[in-house]
Order: structure tokens, then sequence, then C-alpha cells
């Protein structure tokens, strides 16, 4: 097992250079760069533009830029140069990351806490009327675009007298110090980019367990452990349950870049302080290097989030084994 | 040739547990349904998805009625003609039903000429007389005056289409990947494994918005969504090729496996006959919740306005239109199309559900 | 006779100098006399990405900086007409080319004086700076030769024009004062060794706040990462109300960033937010509300601000299509269209008769350019006059309703705006519509207004409409209506790749237009330049280089606890941040 972790995270390397090189150049055949905003405004002149240019070393070739960026972050740590904003990326993007995370974590928590009680419950009460009731919610969840289902919650909100609409906090609370009035600011304001950003994610989930529960619940193995004289709730949770979670452990290594790229629509609807809006922001802009370590970042996470998912899924069924 | 005698009853078997489970037929009749309105969404019409009425803009819904305001009973429904007014200081404008122009809606009726296979015609399913000057909308017009009800089947067409056309694509790339993956193992499987990951890490709208930028100009709204589906089954195949590696992994050590393989049976017959039967119930929970995904999928890309463009339309486009509290307070029909994309989704998950049951062969 | 001569010496001097009462602003802002204290909360629609007026191209970093610090010159917000700033008073020569300012005595928010140095720094190191990528250079810069600027003494500074320039004190008001003492280190040309880009580097978003110091009403006391800016009241700012109290009145004011407009409704409509600007669509919906006894009070102001310019629509002149070249290049087309342009419905359903017919773009409210005849020149909405005139330029109807070219191809037609930007959505999808009737093949390219804007420097489009920014004096946005210039980009042949005009690529009418803005830019005479200007837009209106569509009313919905924020009695909405007050 150990040789398995450490051959994947060196195999991860060349992965991360090879995804970087796609990213740039998918980021190069679009049309312009960063200076093109300029071409529109009529005080700045062609010769400033070229000045600007120059600076920013969008003349040179796009393997020079590369291999400069490249160079930055093997030799100093430095990720490039914002254009927009004139500050090193890094520092950019960890300013952002507190609330991203936050956020992401808050909804995983939630949809994993609400999908698998809900999921089991489902199977163990099949064709019951919550079962169905709770099927008909999930239902609802899956099939409403997200950033509708914000509008409709705002909207909702509002109606029924609601002040926490949009953002994470009051206006009072943003950037105060930490109290228990602050954090109950947050809850109120969280609970709608949390359903919004996390009901489909969780509707899926409860169709999943329970769809797995089933059909582990029809296996033989199950039906000799019945045989064997166990009792119904040690059947279930013991065996059952343990090789159900098999495919949700799949799911879960995925969620990890949900976190970043997937929130990006609920997080502009909902004027969230995160990554999301950020990002798109950087990538109308042609703020290439700011894209570029998103990217990366993204591609990074996904990656570590791949190998957690196999490692939880070696450590849950003993069964699977890797050479 | 026992074997064949046992697949072919087994078939039997799977279409009578799926018409036991009474949701499941419901879906599907549904969804049938559906298809045949948005294909022959001309004739279901009463009206063309483009033309705008510019004097019927932002109309309610019209109320179809069989008791007329004096109480007299008709068999054959009719709509009121309505007139506008805005009221001076808020600018709402209000459609107000005037009794005095009566309409009566019938059935089968001429109307606006189309084209449906390369013919032409001018026969719609129901509707006012056209010379009458009445008009009637079913599920109201949007701001430029445009029939909402001739714009969802419209739109039907696209979403619906789109979504059969990116899941059977992705479903067949991920299926064959993740067999060959999970089934072999060893060096095949790392590699498409660490393929896998490598398209999954391209963050999928930062992705979209980039390729949508470098798709030529000169192609048509629907081409270039094509496209765009196209980039999506791309990278969305490796979900599912997940799940099917994951339950290879997890068959692949049965005993009946290894015991087939003692047998000498073939790897293909092997993957054929044994393990794609276990987990079919796997791939088509998987398919019918990528449908979902493909719709939801689709109206986000066109809030981001790289999808579906005008005039083409599709239920997210129309949902999109529908963004904005000052619509749902004063324009809520136009969230029809939200429930069409509910209703739709609904029948593909009772469906599945229904087939899910079916298929499983320990129930 | 002395009674006259008095009149006379009087008149003399206000056209001179400006006289008032130096510190006491333009009673016209005020609708009552407000209280200290309060808070007010406003939205911005996106994050600033710099503290830097002169390093960045940002609408979110102009908004609060303009609380911050200040011009020299100011434009009266309710009049419109420029009034002391910075400066208390000034003269202008008899030649015209030399303006002596006097500065007012007064300090940065940090206690250190403000003194001709900063003016002098300000306007040759940064304002002139042409590394810096906000910089106003062309602005300042007049045939080549740079406005030069000289100090006499610690509040008297001159500045020596190459020629006489009508609009002088109108682009002052946009070149804001920055502390010498702050900005130096980023000079390169004061300091060895520095970059010349590192201007840009100033007052960057982690700069300590206390190092961004102004003249003007506020102070930057808090900033959130992408969520809010806070500023607080500068104790010792200049202007005082006409009852003499210390301006501003409020304690704080914040910025709230809100990137979604629907999110900043409902933050508005829950009173987290004071005022907000709302379109023609939100209008119905919140003056119901308004009449139904909400805390909110909706204003419909009259189109006063020149920004945006009015929607218009645009063909290409220089596409690579040489028969679609002929046709846009013809009057006739073009007027055709113009025939198609149906603005009454427009204003009626695009925005919810919250708008009105535009000028060509001179809008009627601006009566000091504002030429009246246009309105006979301009063509009304007549499908049947647009096909006739389609005929006459040759694009005929080929008999089963489709219009083909001289050529016999079918003529189709690409209309490029932006989705976001909701009334040229619309209207594109109402032209679109029309011109399908008249047989033209129409496809839409709905796209975001960053990827239009590209497009349409990029030369990529063939029929496109847009807005700009626009100001009162059209000799400010000569860049855009001027043939020959950056953004004349209907027909950019016109200039070349050294951004000079191209006379012989002009045709006739553009050469007239282009001598005009050329008069127009160096004569003091108010009405000459007026008859110039005036001449300009009757060309426009009746060759329509491009086609102007209509221009909304100003539409703002403000919180009932906020005072001063106001509709004039000839329609236009007033309320800046230093005369607003908390109830």
């Amino acid at each position: 097992m150990f040789r398995y972790i450490v051959r994947r995270l060196v195999t991860m390397v060349p992965m991360m250079v090879v995804i970087s090189i796609l990213c740039f150049t998918v980021i190069k055949l679009q049309p312009g760069d960063f200076t093109t905003q300029f071409l529109t405004d009529p005080r700045i002149t062609p010769e400033q533009v070229a000045q600007i240019r120059e600076r920013l070393g969008l003349d040179q070739p796009p393997a020079i830029q590369y291999l400069t960026w490249v160079k930055g972050i093997l030799t100093r740590g430095d990720f490039g140069y914002s254009f927009a904003y004139k500050r090193p990326v890094q520092e950019l993007i960890w300013e952002r990351m507190g609330w991203t995370v936050a956020v992401a974590g808050a909804t995983i928590i939630f949809s994993w806490a609400v999908a698998i009680p809900i999921g089991i419950y489902s199977a163990t009460h099949k064709y019951s009327f919550v079962d169905y009731l709770l099927t008909f919610i999930g239902f609802i969840g899956v099939s409403i675009p997200s950033f509708f289902l914000a509008l409709v919650l705002m909207y909702l909100s509002l109606s029924l007298g609601g002040t926490a609409v949009g953002g994470l906090f009051s206006q009072q609370y943003i950037g105060a110090p930490w109290s228990w009035g602050r954090l109950l600011d947050l809850l109120r304001h969280l609970w709608i980019p949390i359903i919004a950003i996390g009901l489909s994610g969780t509707a899926g989930l409860i169709r999943l367990m329970r769809g797995s529960l089933l059909d582990v619940l029809g296996t033989q193995y199950i039906t000799t452990a019945k045989g064997k004289g166990l009792s119904q709730r040690v059947v279930i949770y013991k065996h059952a349950v343990r090789n159900a979670i098999n495919p949700l452990i799949s799911v879960f290594g995925m969620q990890l870049p949900e976190l970043i790229s997937g929130t990006i629509i609920a997080s502009i609807v909902l004027n969230l302080p995160t990554m999301g809006p950020f990002f798109y922001d950087a990538l109308i802009n042609s703020d290439q290097y700011l894209v570029m370590t998103f990217l990366m970042l993204s591609a990074f996470l996904m990656l570590i989030g791949n190998l957690l998912a196999d490692i939880l899924l070696a450590l849950t069924d003993p069964r699977i084994r890797y050479e | 040739m026992a074997t064949e005698m046992k697949s072919l009853s087994q078939t039997q078997l799977i279409m009578r547990r799926f018409k036991a489970h009474r949701l499941g037929v419901i879906g599907a009749v549904v969804l049938g349904f559906m298809y045949l309105l948005v294909i022959f969404a001309p004739f279901v019409s009463p009206s063309d998805y483009l033309e705008q009425r510019r004097n019927f803009v932002n109309h309610p819904p019209t109320p179809l009625r069989f008791v007329d305001h004096e109480g007299n009973f008709s068999s054959r429904p009719f709509v009121y003609g309505t007139s506008r007014t805005r009221d001076p200081i808020t600018l709402e404008v209000f459609w107000v039903e005037n009794t005095d122009l009566k309409y009566p809606l019938y059935f089968l009726v001429r109307g606006s000429t189309y084209s449906f296979l390369g013919m032409e015609s001018n026969l719609h399913l129901f509707g006012l007389d056209q010379n009458s000057g009445g008009q009637f909308f079913l599920f109201g017009t949007d701001r430029f005056g445009r029939d909402l009800f001739a714009r969802i089947l419209f739109g039907g067409r696209v979403t619906l289409s789109v979504g059969v056309f990116g899941i059977v694509l992705s479903f067949a790339i991920g299926v064959t990947m993740g067999g060959i993956s999970g089934y072999y193992g060893g060096v095949i499987d790392n590699l498409i494994q660490r393929l896998i990951e490598l398209l999954r890490s391209f963050p999928r709208i930062p992705l979209w918005l980039a390729l949508s930028m470098i798709l030529p100009a000169s192609w048509s709204s629907v081409q270039v969504y094509f496209g765009v589906v196209t980039i999506l089954a791309f990278l969305d195949w490796t979900g599912i090729a997940r799940v099917v590696r994951g339950q290879f992994l997890n068959l692949r050590s049965k005993e009946f496996v290894e015991a087939a393989k003692a047998l000498g049976v073939s790897d293909g017959a092997i993957i054929g006959r044994h393990i794609l039967p276990n987990i079919m119930s796997y791939l088509i929970v998987t398919a019918t919740l990528n449908f979902p995904g493909m719709i939801i999928g689709e109206s986000s890309i066109s809030f981001l306005g790289l999808g579906i463009k005008e005039p083409m339309t599709s239920w997210g486009l129309l949902l999109k239109d529908a963004q904005s509290m000052d619509v749902l307070l004063r324009q809520t029909w136009l969230i029809i199309p939200g429930i069409f994309i509910f209703i739709s989704v609904l029948a593909f998950n009772f469906m599945g559900d229904a087939l899910r049951d079916a298929f499983d062969p320990y129930a | 006779m002395r009674k006259l001569l008095l009149a006379v010496l009087l008149i003399f001097a206000m056209t001179l100098s400006v006289v008032a009462s130096p510190a006491a602003i333009s009673p016209a802002l005020f609708e009552e006399i407000g209280t200290h204290g309060g808070e007010l909360v406003l939205g911005l629609a996106s994050t600033p990405r710099s503290f830097n007026f002169y390093g960045i191209i940002d609408n979110a970093a102009y908004t609060i900086l303009y609380n911050i610090i200040e011009p020299l010159v100011e434009e009266n917000p309710a009049t419109g007409e420029i009034i002391p700033g910075l400066a208390e008073s000034w003269e202008v020569d008899e030649s015209g080319t030399e303006v002596t300012f006097h500065l007012r005595d007064v300090a940065w928010s940090d206690g250190t004086p403000f003194t001709a140095d900063d003016v002098v720094f300000t306007m040759e190191h940064v304002v002139m700076n042409t590394h810096a990528e906000g910089n106003s250079a062309d602005r300042f810069t007049l045939g080549g030769q740079p406005v030069l600027w000289q100090k006499i003494d610690a509040h008297t500074v001159k500045a020596i024009l190459p020629s006489p320039y009508g609009a002088f004190t109108r682009v002052l008001t946009h070149a804001l004062m920055v502390p010498k003492h702050k900005y130096e280190p980023f000079i390169a040309a004061l300091n060895e060794g520095v970059e010349p880009g590192t201007i840009n580097q100033a007052w960057t978003t982690d700069t300590p706040l206390s190092d961004i110091v102004g003249t003007g009403p506020f102070v930057l006391s808090e900033y959130v990462v992408d969520q809010k800016v806070t500023l607080k009241r500068n104790p010792n700012y200049w202007k005082v109300d006409p009852e003499g109290n210390r301006l501003p009145y409020l304690d704080q004011l914040v910025y709230l960033v809100v990137q979604d407009d629907q999110v900043m409704l409902a933050q508005f409509r829950s009173g987290e937010i004071h005022r907000i600007t709302i379109t023609g669509q939100n209008f119905p919906g919140l003056k119901r509300e308004e009449l139904d006894g909400s805390s909110f009070r909706v204003l419909t102001g009259s189109p006063v601000s020149p920004t945006p310019s009015p929607p218009h629509l645009a063909f290409n002149w220089d596409i690579e299509d040489e028969e679609l070249r002929e046709i846009f290049r013809n009057d006739k087309f073009r007027q055709a269209m113009e025939h198609t342009v149906d603005r009454h419905r427009i204003i009626e359903d695009v925005y919810n008769t919250l708008a009105i017919i535009p000028g060509v773009p001179v809008l009627p409210a601006n009566t000091a350019f504002y030429n009246p005849a246009i309105e006979d020149i301009m063509r009304e909405y007549d499908l049947e006059k647009a096909k006739r005139l389609l005929d006459e330029v040759g694009i005929k109807d080929r008999g089963d309703g489709v219009r083909v070219l001289p050529s016999g191809r079918p003529f189709e037609l690409t209309l490029t705006t932006a989705v976001n930007v909701q009334p040229h959505n619309d209207i594109a999808v109402i032209l679109e519509n029309e011109w399908e009737e008249l047989g033209i093949t129409t496809h839409l390219q709905l796209i975001s207004s960053t990827l239009v804007g590209q497009r349409r420097t990029a030369g990529e489009y063939e029929a496109i409409i847009e807005a700009f920014g626009n100001q009162p004096d059209p000799q400010l946005r000569k860049a855009i209506w001027q043939p020959g210039r950056a953004l004349y980009y209907w027909h950019r042949s016109t200039m070349d790749e050294n951004q000079e005009p191209i006379l012989a690529n002009m045709e006739d009418w553009e050469l007239r237009v282009f001598d005009l803005f050329e008069l127009g830019e160096v004569e003091m005479d108010p009405v000459q330049r007026k008859a110039y200007y005036d001449e300009w837009q009757e060309i426009y209106a009746e060759r329509v280089p491009v086609i102007y569509i209509a221009k909304g009313m100003e539409l703002q919905a403000v919180s009932n606890a906020i005072g001063n924020i106001f509709l004039q009695e000839n329609g236009q909405i007033v309320g800046t941040n230093y005369t607003a007050f908390v109830k």
C-alpha cells in the first residue's frame, strides 16, 4: 500500500506538467490577452499598449512565457503576477481560499450528513410513504439549476421578512472580529448557499446510497448473514452499509475540485466571497497567470482527491488490493 | 444452448418486473408523450415560436373557459379577447379580459404554415379561427410577445435531444474505458486512470468558457451548442468510468467469475454475460442521474451566455429569462419551462428506478 | 455711467474667474440642511482591483477613489457647470494659452499641506505618465505638444497650453490630485533604479490604508477583500454647507461588493443597501412597493447624464467581403436600416417607457450642445420605406421573401451585441425580427460585453450594437466621434497604425466632421464652438454613420432614511455622498 501511494504521488508530477501545458495552450488559444482591453480605451495609445505588453512579458512567444512562469515557480515559489491587481498571484488566491473552503466544506458536511441516513432509511423502508416523499424532495434538488434555486430561495426569504439575503454576512459583521453574533449571522446567511449549492449533490448521494444499499441487501452474503441468525441491525450496519458505501467513496474524491469550480455560478448569483467569481473575472480579463495558478490548484486538489478516494476504497473494502 | 434460453426469458422477466413498477411506467409514458409533443411541435403549437406579437407583450396565460360570464355553459371551450392597460404611475402592465369578444377554440384548425419532414402544412392541433383576430396563449407570452407554449415545445426539441445525445456518447465511452480499466487491471488500468484523472482535473466551467471562446464565430448557434455538448460528454464519461471500474474491481474477485475463467470462458463472454448484467443497475442509475445533469449543465452554460443563443431556444435558456425577482412576482408564468425540466427529470428518474429494480437479478 | 461700468466690470470679472464663497458649495445640492452622523451603504458591482486611480481601468476603483481624492476644478453635479475644486479661482490670459490657478489652503488627510508641488507632480509624473495604465496623457496633449505646468508659489500654479483649449477645464475635472509625498517613490523619472512601470504598483489593494491619503470628504478605514470597502469622514474636509457646517454629514460610507444585480436588488429591499440604480424592468415592482408603503422611494430622473451614450447600431465599413463593404458604406443603405428601428416600440417594451428618443449622440438635455434641427432629419420607423430604399440600393426580394444582393446571393447579416446588457440584448432580438420580415436572414451573436469589445476592436463583426461612455462636451470624446480616431470603430481604415488620421480614406462628409472637431478643439468662443458641433450633429443625422436608438432615463431607488437625494426641478437626480445624511 505504501509503495502504491508513493508511486501515485510520483506520477502526479508529470501529470501536473502535462496539465499545465494543456491549460496554457487553451488560454493562449483565446483571442487577445490582458492588453486587449486597453485597445478600447481612447486614453491609451498603441505605443503605451506596446510598452505595457513588453513590461508584462506578453510580447514573448507563448513557449517562453510558459517556461519563464515555470522557472519562477521552481526557483522562487512565485506563481506569477496578476495583471489586473498588480500583485503576486499566490497572495490573491490565498486571501480568498478561506471562505471557499469554509463554504464548500460546510456544503459537503451537510450533504453527507443528510444523504447517508436518508439513503439508508429509504432503502430499508422501500416503497413506504416516507421513501417516496424523500425521493421526491431529492428529485427537486436534482432537477432545479442551482442559480435558479438560489434566486427562489432569496425571494422566499425576502417575502417571509428575512433580511439575510446574499453574501455571507450582514454589512456590520463583514471583517468584524468573531463573536456569537457574528456566528449567528453567518448561519443565517449560510443556509441559502448550502441548499442551493448542495441540494443536487445531496439528492444524488441519496439516490446512490439507496440504490447501492438495496443492491447489497439483495446479495447472497447478506442472505447468508441473515441465515446465520445475525440481527437485522447488525446485518445492515456492519455488513451491508460498509459495502454499499463503496461507490460513494469514489464520489467523495471528486467532490473536492467541485469545491472550487462547481460553485462559480452559485457564488456569483449569491455574491459569496469565494474563489469562483474571482476566477471567472480573471478568465474574462485574460489575467493569465491567475487563471493558470487557479487551474493548477484545482487540478492538484483533484489528483489528491482521487488518491484519497482510492486509499479510502482500499481501507473499506478488504477485497480490493493494489499491487 | 442452455445459456441462450436463459437470456431470452431473462428479458421477459425484466419487462414484467418493470411493468409492475407503476411509477416507472408513468415516467416512461410521460417521457414518451413529451417526446411526441416536441417532435410534432409545429403541429401541436398554435403559433410560430419566433413570431413577436408586439401588441401582446408580457401577456399572462389566457384562461380557457367553458362557462361564460353570464353563466352559460358551452361544450366548446373559448377564450375572451384581452386589452392592455398600463398603470400611469407604476408603469405596470395589466391585461384585462374583454367579455364582449368571445373566441371559440377549435381542434385540427388551419393556421400559419410550417414545414415538417419536407412537407408543408398549415394544420394545427388546436387554435382559434385565424381570421377572428383573437389570441390564445396557453402559457402566456414573453417580453417580446412570443408564445411561451410554442417556445417550450421547440425548446424542448433542443433540450431533450441534447440530453440523449450527450448521455449516449458519454455512456458509451465511459463503459468501455471503465470496463477495460477495471477488468484488466495492471498497466492498462493505471494508464486509463491517469487519463481519467487528467480529464477530471480540468475544471468544467473554466474549460467551457475557454473553449467557447475558441469556437468559430461563423458557426450557427446550434452547431456551437452541439460542439459544446460533445465537449461536455467527453469530460463527463469519466464519472461513469470510475463507477464501472470500482464495480469491476469488486466483482473481479468474485467466485463465479473465477470459476468461469477456470472453465475457460473467454474474457469477452465473461464481461458480456456475467459482469455487465451485474453492474447494469449502477449504469442505469448513473445514466438517469446524468440526464438531469446534462439539462442543468445546458442551462448553466446558457446562463453564462455560452449555450443556445437567440433566436433558437431551449428550456435552460427560457429559464434564464425568468432569472429575476421581478419576473417571479409579476410574470410568474415564465417559470413554466422549469416545470417541464422538473417533470422530465422526474420521469427519467422514475423510469431509471423501475429499470434498476427490473434488472436486479436478486430481487 | 458709473453704474454701467460697475456692471460691466462685474460681468467681466465673472467671466474671467469664478467667484463664490470658496468653501460653501452650491445650494442646488441641498434639499435641506443635514445633520451629522450615521452611515450610508452603497453597492459596488465589482471588486476594486487597486486603489491607484491612475494604475488601472476599473470603475469600482474610480467610484471609491472619487470620495478620497479631488481635482482642481469640479463639475457641479446639479448644474454641470465648472466650479472651484482644489483651485479656489483661476484666470485665463488674453492669448488663451496660460491659465493660472490659485490653490485652496487645505491639507492632506495625514496633515501634510496641499501645495503647488502636489499639482505639478500629479500632472507631470502621474496624469501624463504614459506608463501608467490609467493615464490621461492624450487629453493634455494638443497637436503633439504637452500641457506644461509651472509652480509660481506654494499656492499658485500655472498651466501653459500649446494652443487655446476649449475643453481644458472640463478635462481637468477628471485629473484627481494625488499626494506627492506618497506617490514619489514609485516614479521612475525621479528615482534611480526604479522601473517605468512601477507607477502601477502604487496604492495596490494590500497597501496599508493609512498610506492612502487624499483631500476628499472621506478616507479609507477598512477593506475586506472582495466584500466591502469602508470609508470614514475626513474631519478636515474643506467643503461646508450653505449654513457653514462642515461636510460630509455622514460618519461612515460603506461600499458592499455585490456582483449580481439580483442580490443587489434583494439587499436593497431588505434595507441593507440604501441606494441603487435600477432599470426600466425593475421599475414597476419597486414603484408598486413604494406606493404600498415601503421604506424607500423610486426616482425617475430625466436622462441628463451623457454616459452611457445611447446604444447605437453600426456596420463594419472595413469588412473583408467586398460586396458587403460597398453596401455598408452606402448612405442610402444605412438610412434604410434606420427606418427599421422602431424607437417607440423599443422605448415601450425594452425600457418600459422609461427612455427618450436620443440625439446623435448629444442628448436633448444637454442644452449647451444639443441641436434640435436633427429632430427633423432623424428617420421614423417605416418598413415600407426601408424596403423601397433597399430596392434602390440593389438589394431586392427575389420573389420568395428572401432579399438578395446585386450579385445574386442572399443577403445575410450577423448582428453582434452584449447578452449581459439587457437593453442591447433586447434591441437586437427586436431588430432581428424586423430584418427577417424584410427578407434579410439575420444571425444573432449575443456574447459577453467583453467579447463584444474585442470583436469590435478587431473588426470582426458585420452589424453591432454598442454604447460608449460619453461626455457632455463632444470634444472629450472626439476619440469616438471624430473620423480618424481610435474609437471611430466602424470605419477603422481612416486611421493608420500610429493612430494618425488618413484623410484620403474619408468620405467627403467625414472630412467635414474631421475639420469641425479640429476647429472645435481650439475655439474658445462658446457660441462659435456650438455652431461647429451643431453642424456635426446635422451631418450625423443625415448620413447616419451609426444609428442611435434610445436613451434610458436615470432610475434610482433610495431609502427614505437618507436625505439630500432628490429630484431637481429640471428632472435631474441630485445626490452626492458628501451632502447625503441620515435622517
